[in-house]
């Protein structure tokens, strides 16, 4: 159990530290030196979400505090930072996690730190 | 509490560390546990290096943004560069770097969700000097962390910026 835990925890760092790609099955297998297979097993036997999940979660979640601290940046240029090749589907991934577009993300959030 | 003396370093180290999946509120109640785990390991293998060795609290998700129950926070010690890790149990490692703004504080047991606020809210975010840049912070413990409620002791807050 413990081994599956420390397992999930390095594929999280890898896709914390590789947002702005694509980031595969095979990529995460490779960095857990597992077969794709195997890799995906363990890691919806042992979190409470699928690999999949996982990354569009992180990602959202990650580029939702950039939203509010990098008022410098577009929206485009956001979803481009975390992988997305337009900012139509990154609306639409945000709008289903969070329940609100990046852009009313950003003001509601901004007004909290005004 | 009072204001902490900043400054900017690149900041470049490894590390092993116990990772905790839950509100903040469990992970306090964990982390002591977490960390004598850690320096159980760190003893094993002989990595601790007397005023050298630091230990840390990273924080990878935002309380604001991420559910309480998926918060992510790790306790992590420094190891020495050049050595070859094996990771065990639940202990992983991890390399991690770049650009920081650094608030040196010293804090009573007390003070720490005062002295975050007071980085992020009341200072980074209100300040045009310094570019957050998309990686965790982390706290990092200069001194031991304080064992009763009078005595301070020095940490720091480390903020990545671009």
């Amino acid at each position: 159990m413990d081994e599956y835990i420390r397992l999930i925890n390095k594929s999280e760092d890898y896709i914390e530290k590789n947002l702005s790609q694509k980031i595969s099955l095979d990529d995460l297998a490779l960095n857990a030196n597992m077969s794709k297979y195997h890799f995906h097993r363990i890691f919806s036997k042992y979190s409470e979400e699928t690999v999949k999940q996982f990354i569009t979660r992180i990602k959202i979640e990650r580029s939702g505090i950039f939203l509010a601290v990098r008022k410098d940046l577009s929206i485009t240029d956001i979803a481009f930072r975390y992988g997305y090749n337009d900012v139509s589907t990154y609306n639409k991934a945000f709008k289903k996690h969070t329940g609100m577009s990046p852009l009313e993300f950003r003001k509601a959030r901004n007004d909290k730190n005004s | 509490m009072e204001k902490p003396m900043i400054t900017v370093e690149n900041y470049e180290v490894e590390v092993i560390y116990i990772r905790f999946k839950g509100s903040y509120t469990e992970f306090r109640k964990n982390s002591r546990k977490m960390f004598n785990e850690l320096f159980k390991y760190a003893k094993k293998y002989n990595l601790i290096r007397e005023n050298h060795t630091k230990v840390m609290t990273i924080y990878h998700d935002n309380p604001f943004i991420t559910d309480s129950k998926n918060l992510r926070t790790s306790v992590a010690m420094t190891v020495p560069s050049n050595t070859t890790i094996v990771e065990e149990g639940k202990i992983g490692t991890m390399k991690f770097g770049g650009k920081y703004v650094v608030l040196h504080f010293e804090l009573s047991i007390g003070e720490y969700e005062k002295a975050w606020k007071y980085a992020y809210s009341d200072w980074l975010l209100k300040n045009d000097k310094y570019t957050p840049r998309d990686s965790f912070p982390f706290e990092l413990y200069v001194t031991e962390p304080p064992e009763d409620y009078k005595k301070k002791s020095k940490t720091d807050i480390y903020i990545p910026i671009e």
